[in-house]
């Protein structure tokens, strides 16, 4: 479970509630754009051209005052910039920690080129390695490595930012999102010696 | 990055104007200026590139800024009418920190309330002079 902000008090009211999922999606994916676009260095011209749409277009996705944006428009604007989009149901909670640590997440997202080049470079022997996540649960985290020193590695290789995040265990935490509770300290113990 | 910080000027007298404001909104524009401010809190520059969720006033309204964020009235259906709402208030770029003095919703040329910018004029003078205190907002 991820622990709420002191926002959540107000995401008790369902019509509050209600308002702000629509809030976070019409601002939100005009700001990840915008951040997607300048840490690849593209103009609005150039994203047009990649993802097959007018620069109008671009224009409109990007400013969070338009608020029509169709979910047609965002696949298209995510193939321009080589990621993946997924819109999906989440619980609150999930929401609220996304939200605000959006601006981390959204300037930590590599195109599939620079994954592509990461995974080349770690080889294709991959066993799994298995890391605890919520609720005591366990879940096959797919990093593609053989170790956990490779887990390291597989992180070391993605991004700067994620680099920087591999500092202490409660960083990585973050940096995962997901990966909660004691165990993971024990892992990631492992992956520092 | 450092977050952006935004607080709420309280006057000598006790009043916190953009608090009052907000409490009178409905859902709506409650949850649309918290993912506003939630967004500009994580917002490196808000000035290069220009973003269009916040604006510095020119002229005889100099280091008074506002917060801009839209809602969409629900009716008529065909339509929509276009809510303007602003949160004025002292933009402090070095301290990474914008006081809120009071809110309003655009409408026109003018401001509803309609003394909602004059009053924000007022409170940044008396911030100005080193009167009334700041309260975080969270």
């Amino acid at each position: 479970m991820n622990v709420p902000s002191q926002s959540w008090i107000r995401l008790r009211e369902k019509a509050f509630r209600e308002h702000f999922v629509d809030a976070v999606v019409r601002q939100s994916i005009p700001y990840q754009i915008r951040a997607l676009m300048k840490a690849q260095g593209l103009n609005q011209e150039k994203l047009a051209e990649r993802s097959g749409l007018t620069q109008g277009a671009i224009s409109r996705a990007a400013n969070p005052k338009y608020g029509k944006l169709s979910l047609a428009t965002c696949v298209r604007v995510a193939a321009g910039l080589d990621v993946a989009f997924v819109g999906r149901f989440v619980p609150f909670s999930e929401l609220d920690r996304w939200f605000r640590h959006l601006a981390a997440e959204s300037a930590d997202v590599p195109t599939f080129s620079q994954e592509d080049e990461t995974f080349s470079r770690l080889g294709d022997s991959r066993p799994a390695v298995w890391l605890p996540v919520k609720s005591g649960a366990e879940r096959q985290a797919n990093f593609g490595a053989g170790s956990v020193g490779k887990v390291q590695e597989f992180f070391r290789l993605t991004s700067p930012p994620m680099q920087r995040q591999l500092g202490t265990v409660h960083d990585f935490t973050k940096a995962r999102g997901r990966i909660l509770g004691p165990s993971a300290n024990t892992a990631m113990r492992a992956v520092s010696q | 990055m450092t977050p952006w910080r935004f607080l709420d000027y309280i006057t000598t007298e006790g009043r916190n104007l953009f608090a009052q404001w907000y409490a009178a909104q409905d859902d709506r524009v409650r949850a649309e200026c918290e993912v506003t401010l939630g967004i500009l809190r994580q917002t490196d520059d808000w000035e290069q590139p220009p973003i269009p969720q916040f604006k510095q006033f020119a002229k005889a309204d100099v280091g008074l800024s506002e917060v801009r964020f839209y809602v969409d009235a629900p009716r008529p259906k065909k339509n929509p009418r276009r809510r303007r709402l602003r949160g004025f208030g002292v933009y402090r770029k070095a301290d990474r920190v914008f006081v809120l003095m009071n809110g309003a919703e655009e409408w026109g040329r003018h401001y509803l309330p309609t003394d909602a910018l004059s009053e924000a004029r007022r409170q940044k003078a008396r911030l100005d002079q080193g009167l009334g205190w700041m309260h975080e907002r969270t």
